[in-house]
């Protein structure tokens, strides 16, 4: 505590801020790692190449198609979360019913097809992707000097939470998704078409993760091999807030995000290591908190 | 003579390599109510579960309005008109009274929320509570109310009264009686005897998976003692 309150304020702020945006692109990935789970029973290892299919998709579409970084933040989304409904429909869902380690070895050979399929292709060394003009430089709050990509990223990220937020809590399509997490058999003599609402659900979940590679593009190279070092911290995360529920996730995933910036200040070596201290204590203090609901 | 709502024939059944239903046949006419009777293990449940596509091994005939069943999904029986309470209510937890209600999408001539509230006052003062909070008797009358939302011909409960304080019995006893007043088709699995005999037009006793007795109202008294020996009551 010491070292933090002697620290500079702005250095204090700036790592703050790295924190937030950690936990922005954590919140985006648990969401949708989180929901596909809640409904699907899905340990979807795939998620990490939808973050990768995002960011990629968003170079290729400038790359090729001179397409800027706003119709790409949009078009990205849609293509890899259609990509999950046809995965959904195709793959996925031969295994439903069955124990869920089954999904999770498809998903991780998805997940290694796609990225090894394109490592081939494009090679480990990332590829740039610029910001667009209006978001680059940085803002001079008094306090503290803000990058202006990444106070975006958070701004972003919390008005996608929230909006999940809404779809999930606030909409007929979040109580279909909720009703039909908890009893996916009487919901459908509702009639609602749960297989349906699956696939979209697996989709939705896809396009959250391209959504944050799309985001990260600018700030991290583009590289087929992006979305491996991030999946295992998403998972942590949505253990700790709480397998299949919405606002666990995303408090969880700010609270990790900023335990990571802090810990960094602290002792910077044990950085990495906050998310999964956390999640061990949270899997031991209390086992039964690591599956909700919506 | 009337053509029946729902005929069912030849139906078989089976949980893995285990059969339930053998051969099971009966119908049901628009606006009568029945009971299937039987003691635990005969059957009653499977039947309503295989008549509503949730036993996945499940052969034979099952006709609603002479439209065959057994082809569609769950979802779409839903739009055909069937409305199923399920022998644990169903009331989803995570949703409150009203998201509960609002859930179905069935025909969309449901019953309007105001006859629903009329039937079910408790409802109306719960409506903001989650499913968890309510009590049994409160959760039955959300089941039921949830599948009148629905439009639905042919209501199909299976134990609605189990569990239920007398005063509650009583209250569902009376809704029963005001549906079949306005018509609806009500087929009933009952362990209540008392209650079965107080709503139903007909009574069909199912033993080893197969109907064994098929009863009216007014033939009840002198098959009595060979029902109390078949039921245990």
């Amino acid at each position: 505590m010491a070292d933090i309150l002697s620290m500079p304020l702005p250095v204090l702020m700036g790592q703050i801020t790295l924190g937030l945006v950690t936990g922005s692109f954590y919140a985006l990935l648990g969401l949708g790692l989180s929901i596909v789970f809640g409904l699907l029973h899905v340990i979807n290892f795939a998620h990490g190449a939808f973050y990768m299919l995002g960011a990629l998709a968003a170079w290729m579409l400038a790359q090729f198609l001179g397409i800027s970084y706003w119709p790409a933040l949009l078009l990205a989304p849609l293509l890899v979360g259609l990509m999950g409904v046809l995965l959904e429909k195709t793959m996925v869902k031969q295994l439903y019913g069955r124990d869920p380690l089954y999904s999770l070895l498809l998903t991780l050979g998805i997940a290694m097809m796609l990225e090894y399929g394109l490592l081939w292709k494009y090679g480990s060394a990332g590829m740039a992707f610029a910001p667009p003009p209006e978001l680059t430089g940085a803002l001079n709050l008094g306090f503290m000097i803000l990058p202006v990509y990444r106070g975006w990223i958070v701004l972003c990220s919390v008005v996608i939470c929230l909006a999940v937020w809404t779809l999930v809590h606030r909409t007929p399509l979040g109580r279909q998704m909720r009703a039909a997490t908890e009893k996916p058999e009487l919901t459908g003599l509702f009639g609602i078409n749960v297989p349906q609402l699956r696939s979209m659900t697996f989709g939705l979940g896809a396009a959250l993760a391209a959504l944050a590679g799309v985001l990260a593009a600018p700030i991290y190279q583009v590289s087929p091999i992006m979305g491996q070092s991030l999946l295992i911290p998403v998972f942590a995360v949505i253990v700790i807030g709480g397998m299949g529920s919405v606002h666990g996730t995303v408090l969880a995933a700010y609270g990790i995000g900023l335990a990571e910036g802090i810990t960094r200040i602290v002792f910077p070596e044990a950085a990495a290591l906050a998310v999964y201290v956390v999640m061990v204590a949270v899997l031991l203090l209390r086992p039964d908190h690591r599956q909700r609901r919506f | 003579m009337t053509e029946p709502l729902l005929r069912i024939e030849g139906l078989r059944a089976a949980y893995g390599e285990c059969p339930v239903l053998e051969d099971l046949a009966f119908s049901v006419a628009p606006g009568e109510t029945v009971a299937l009777l039987g003691r635990n293990g005969a059957g009653k449940t499977t039947t309503l579960r295989a008549l509503v596509g949730l036993v996945p091994h499940r052969s034979g005939q099952i006709r609603l309005d002479g439209a065959d069943l057994m082809p569609l999904p769950p979802h779409h029986l839903a739009r055909c008109g069937i409305g199923y309470v399920p022998e644990e209510r169903g009331v989803y937890a995570s949703l409150t009274v009203a998201e509960n209600l609002a859930l179905p999408r069935g025909r969309g001539n449901g019953m309007p929320m105001e006859r629903i509230l009329a039937l079910f006052p408790n409802l109306a003062e719960r409506w903001d509570s989650a499913g968890t909070d309510l009590s049994g008797g409160e959760q039955q009358m959300l089941a039921i109310a949830r599948v009148l939302r629905m439009g639905i011909r042919l209501l199909v409960l299976d134990e609605p009264t189990e569990g239920l304080a007398p005063a509650i019995v009583q209250r569902i006893g009376a809704v029963l009686q005001d549906l079949r007043r306005d018509g609806m088709t009500i087929l009933l699995v009952e362990q209540n005897f008392r209650f079965a005999r107080r709503v139903a037009d007909r009574f069909l006793l199912m033993e080893h998976g197969r109907i064994t007795a098929n009863l009216t109202k007014a033939e009840l008294p002198e098959h009595e003692n060979r029902l109390s020996e078949r039921l245990g009551v």
